[in-house]
């Protein structure tokens, strides 16, 4: 399977009563500090907060390879507004997942 | 060629589930199942007071094997999603110590013990310029401790250079120095105590200690 390019999938669970709280987190500080380091936002989607249960933000990020990966994750780590969102989106959170996908291994238009 | 030694120390988030606690240590303990350049990959939980739970010690045959290490895709899909800070299932936390990755080069695994073994590690900040009198002082309580199997003093190089393994990205660390201590069971180690520390006086800045036991994994 051919592991290039990478789409970097962040899946973040909020209640509903943060779900504006998180996205202005991250249009102000997650994605200016991410692209500075090199990432590009592929898009940010939202599910409906009337639903009684935790709204997922699912954020889409874009890297060539893990070689190109490794040097972003070196320039957002060494960033400190890295340290401070981070620390800030934490507290929002109450769960969501991180996956790396890849283009798949077979051609899924005819 | 120069092998690397390399350390990473957690503390654990007190609400992280059991199943991820556990899901990291096989993940880390097994490496070399999933990145063959890692070496002498062993998991260790600390005994010892320091609010530090999780010890990963492992080495590398030379930089060019650490740099494929870092971008194997193992890493990021894995391991980076139990330690980094935007990470949702991030399950360790910032510690009071300033303590993370760490580590040295050698020319051999000077720092192999067989799995089931006890490391007792020293994490010093010396002063400046007190490198040699520090090292007879482990040299002196290696002679007094029979239990004491091994003893490897080593400045810690590998916290500012965490990128490739050779190249100084950052200006300085707060440990200068690890202190890999070997004994046969954990009670040697933690009964080992820390009577050098009255020779060492204000040549040790700062110290944190943790004692484990080697809980290894796949070697292939």
């Amino acid at each position: 399977m051919d592991l290039a390019p990478i789409y970097i999938v962040d899946t973040l669970a909020v209640k509903p009563a943060q779900q504006i709280a998180m996205l202005k987190l991250l249009k102000e500080e997650g994605i200016p500090i991410m692209q500075d380091a090199g990432l590009e936002l592929v898009g940010c989607y939202s599910t409906s907060p009337d639903l009684d249960e935790d709204v997922l933000i699912q954020v889409t990020w874009k890297a060539p390879d893990h070689s190109a990966f490794n040097l972003i994750r070196k320039a957002f780590v060494t960033d400190p507004r890295w340290w401070a969102y981070s620390a800030r989106a934490s507290r929002l959170r109450t769960g969501g997942t991180r996956r790396f996908f890849y283009p798949a291994p077979m051609q899924m238009t005819s | 060629m120069s092998m690397l030694r390399r350390f990473e120390i957690y503390s654990l988030d007190p609400r992280a589930p059991q199943a991820k606690i556990a899901a990291m240590h096989a993940s880390m303990r097994n490496a070399r199942r999933y990145i063959p350049e890692m070496l002498h990959s062993a998991v260790g939980r600390n005994k010892s007071d320091a609010a530090l739970h999780f010890v990963w010690e492992h080495a590398y045959e030379s930089a060019e094997s650490y740099q494929r290490y870092m971008v194997h895709p193992f890493h990021a899909n894995i391991y980076d999603r139990y330690l980094l800070n935007d990470c949702p299932e991030r399950i360790v936390t910032d510690n009071p110590y300033d303590v993370g990755l760490l580590g040295y080069s050698c020319a051999t695994p000077i720092y192999f013990l067989p799995p089931g073994s006890a490391r007792r590690l020293v994490l010093l900040r010396l002063a400046e310029g007190q490198g040699d009198f520090f090292r007879a002082i482990t040299a002196q309580a290696r002679s007094a401790d029979p239990r004491m199997i091994l003893s490897v003093l080593a400045e810690n190089t590998f916290a500012t250079r965490w990128l490739d393994g050779v190249t100084q990205i950052l200006d300085s660390t707060t440990y200068s120095h690890i202190w890999e201590q070997g004994y046969e069971s954990l009670a040697d180690a933690a009964a080992a105590g820390s009577d050098w520390r009255a020779s060492a006086g204000a040549a040790v800045e700062k110290v944190v200690e943790l004692w484990y036991e080697l809980d290894a994994g796949y070697e292939g």
